[in-house]
């Protein structure tokens, strides 16, 4: 009658000890090294030594975080494996979107918002560095689904030698469109290759700045539901523009690279392009490149989109997600920044930075190219990303316009129009305010 | 007079019996048959009732089944003027396949079928090598040709004092363009197929023609092509299936499908809308379209080239 009391002190003695050795444990795998994932474009040719260098400062002040970065060629490519990844249920943790996708990522991707990161982790110091309007750029719907990290603006980079073979001053560079269509007739009879070519892809960046800066606007809110109104006279006539300088011989129906390759082997005195892409021009260019400010078309202000990308977070799991925050205000951190900026040429978020002695004064101070960046800032206005399920289908629509006048198959009145006139189908029913 | 019982009651164990073998066999082809017709079930049937389940639904990757749209999906589907545009790209795309990817090949490994072992293997690697090279490499190399300022055939055009075209951005030049790209990749493989093919036909046919007094365009086309018929059948079939697969890469890494989808396809606008612009409904039902057209292309095939071909040797 004895044996089971016996047998029962045993086990609960048993049972103590073994929690004693199993909690600790517990406790200790808390503290385990946590694993975190950053999908990112920054490929080795463009930023990619800088998000290793960014990653190893992370760590050497994190030592329990590691950051695994996987990097993509292009935006496009990063959200379909991004799209397959989590519907795999296995998704990254800090994610690089560009600004087109940011009314697909706000509407059908599962992102943890920044208002939760803060409740959860804290953060109200770092969110307060920024200035509101920077904070507001990745806002959808009332909620902010990421941080704004990568800013870029479009500036003209130019052979100053081919524009002195030319006859032209490269000290004083075109300005408006006119002057450079002026400088394209020079050109083309005294060297015979084109004066400057603005290359486009299915992002609309470029075709957005050519309707901007025509006084033209892509989108507008309209009795409460967003309308595609780049049909109107101005986005008309920015457009023809475009084409008539290719027409006359001034500039190239190209894509990006081909437009970069025209550069460098010197096709073309000009370039317009980001100025994120600053390190790389200037690494390969053996001529002497310079940078001038995107030209004025007739008396419209120039108005060209900000290019570049936000960061959001996918994590499920409390450690990764704190892990990924943590991250990612490493990244936006001056220190981050000036890394940042040094290695690829976008422009710092945080105010201050490039007059700080600390930070970027003096690589602006000596870097012209970057001044030029920074001073298109004020002209920058939002890339456009059409909303709703459709918006990306729309955007695909509107760069096809572009390819039907750049190439002369359809005037810019009828391209437009007909697109406009297919998107606002695509977008029918998405809500605005304003 | 009835039958012995016994006797009766053996008959009908017997043909229990009979009944229970004739059944196991009736059963044994399938059973071998189940593991294959498990992995296409699984892999083909099972992902094309998905692909038209998705179909009927407008959605992305992650919320397929988001709003139902049903069969007028198909009705939109088959009345929109760019599908039409995709489908008569798509032909186009095939009929500069099987000139240059079926006909071609064909037509030079007869030319090369009597030169001597050194020289067919001077023909056989330079033809080849496109081939193993990866694709997205092999691919890249054109884009520096069709450079409209500084690639090699504007470069050429350049020399005999002719106007730069931009090849990749005229909708009339853009497929002919892109389909020399695939042409260019797949020829030698395909060379090479019909070459051993065309080896393969004994030689004691070809010399008893000879001995009766045939010249060669007699020996070819009445002994060698007939014997040639499962291969070319087989060269045939690829070229039409994958016809358009082969062009995927080159859209992708030349064109992006443009100017303005001039240069897509049904395989590619497929991917551009499932992968692209993620709305899985629609390209679903593009892969629907795509599987009933190849589906009865590929029976048309069989159904009209078996008739033809010579199997027995």
């Amino acid at each position: 009658m004895r044996r089971p009391k016996y047998l029962l002190k045993f086990a609960a003695v048993h049972l103590i000890l073994a929690l004693c050795i199993v909690l600790p444990l517990g406790t200790a795998g808390a503290q385990d090294p946590v694993t975190i994932e950053y999908w990112n474009i920054n490929t080795d040719t463009f930023g990619g030594p800088q998000v290793e260098a960014l990653i190893a400062s992370f760590e050497e002040a994190n030592p329990n975080i590691n950051v695994e970065p996987r990097s993509f060629s292009e935006y496009q490519v990063l959200q379909q494996t991004l799209e397959t990844a989590i519907a795999g249920g296995n998704p990254p943790d800090v994610v690089q979107t560009g600004y087109p996708y940011l009314n697909y990522v706000g509407t059908s991707l599962p992102y943890v918002p920044i208002r939760e990161l803060v409740e959860k982790y804290g953060g109200e110091e770092f969110l307060a560095q920024f200035p509101q309007n920077i904070l507001d750029i990745p806002v959808v719907g009332g909620e902010q689904i990421g941080m704004a990290y990568s800013l870029s603006v479009p500036v003209v980079y130019y052979n100053a030698d081919l524009m002195r073979e030319a006859g032209l001053d490269p000290d004083n560079p075109p300005q408006t469109i006119e002057e450079w269509r002026e400088a394209g007739e020079i050109i083309k009879n005294e060297l015979g290759i084109h004066a400057i070519v603005w290359g486009y892809e299915q992002d609309n960046w470029t075709t957005q700045g050519f309707i901007n800066s025509a006084g033209g606007d892509l989108l507008a809110c309209v009795d409460g539901e967003w309308r595609a109104v780049f049909d109107s006279e101005e986005a008309i006539n920015g457009m023809q523009t475009w084409r008539d300088l290719i027409e006359a011989g001034y500039s190239l129906d190209a894509s990006n690279e081909e437009a970069r390759q025209a550069l460098l082997a010197g096709q073309t005195v000009a370039w317009v392009h980001s100025i994120a892409a600053r390190a790389g021009i200037q690494r390969d260019a053996d001529f002497d490149l310079r940078a001038t400010v995107y030209p004025q078309n007739g008396d419209n202000p120039v108005r060209v989109p900000g290019g570049g990308n936000f960061l959001t977070i996918y994590s499920q799991d409390p450690a990764k997600q704190e892990a990924a925050w943590k991250f990612m205000q490493h990244l936006l951190s001056p220190e981050g920044f000036t890394e940042w900026t040094i290695g690829t040429g976008y422009v710092p978020l945080l105010p201050g930075l490039t007059e700080d002695p600390a930070y970027l004064a003096d690589f602006v101070a000596e870097n012209p190219i970057q001044q030029v960046g920074m001073d298109m800032l004020e002209k920058a206005v939002t890339w456009v990303s059409f909303p709703g399920p459709n918006g990306l289908a729309a955007g695909l629509r509107l760069h096809e316009a572009a390819e039907l006048i750049l190439s002369g198959q359809e005037s810019a009145e009828v391209a437009l129009q007909d697109a406009a006139f297919e998107i606002n189908d695509l977008i029918a029913g998405e809500t605005c305010s304003g | 007079m009835t039958a012995h019982p016994s006797l009766a009651h053996r008959v009908k164990q017997l043909s229990v019996a009979q009944m229970l073998a004739g059944v196991g066999n009736r059963l044994t082809p399938y059973l071998y048959l189940a593991p294959a017709l498990f992995f296409i079930g699984l892999f083909v049937l099972w992902p094309v009732a998905r692909a038209f389940y998705n179909s009927l639904y407008d959605g992305n990757l992650l919320f397929p089944y988001r709003e139902y749209v049903g069969p007028e999906r198909y009705v939109d589907l088959l009345t929109n003027e760019r599908f039409h545009q995709i489908l008569i790209q798509s032909a186009y795309y095939l009929v500069l396949m099987l000139a240059g990817a079926f006909a071609l090949p064909i037509l030079l490994a007869i030319v090369t079928l009597n030169v001597t072992e050194r020289e067919i293997g001077i023909f056989q690697s330079v033809f080849f090598l496109p081939t193993v090279i990866a694709a997205n490499i092999a691919v890249s190399v054109w884009i520096w040709f069709y450079n409209p300022t500084g690639g090699l055939f504007n470069t050429v055009l350049k020399a005999f004092g002719a106007e730069p075209v931009v090849w990749l951005r005229d909708k009339d030049l853009v497929i002919p363009a892109v389909a020399l790209v695939a042409i260019w990749k797949q020829f030698g493989f395909h060379y090479l197929i019909a070459l051993a093919g065309l080896k393969s036909v004994p030689k004691d046919l070809t010399e008893a023609a000879a001995v009766d007094g045939a010249n060669n365009r007699t020996i070819t086309r009445r002994v060698i092509l007939p014997l040639f018929g499962p291969t070319a059948l087989f060269l045939l079939v690829i070229t039409l299936i994958q016809g358009l697969e082969f062009t995927f890469v080159p859209i992708e890494v030349l064109t992006g499908g443009g100017p303005a989808g001039a240069s897509s396809n049904l395989i590619y606008s497929i991917y551009q809308e499932g992968f692209r612009t993620f709305r899985v409904g629609l390209a679903s039902a593009q892969s629907v379209v795509l599987i009933v057209l190849f589906g009865g292309l590929a029976y048309v095939q069989y159904r009209m080239l078996e008739r033809n071909v010579q199997y027995d040797r």
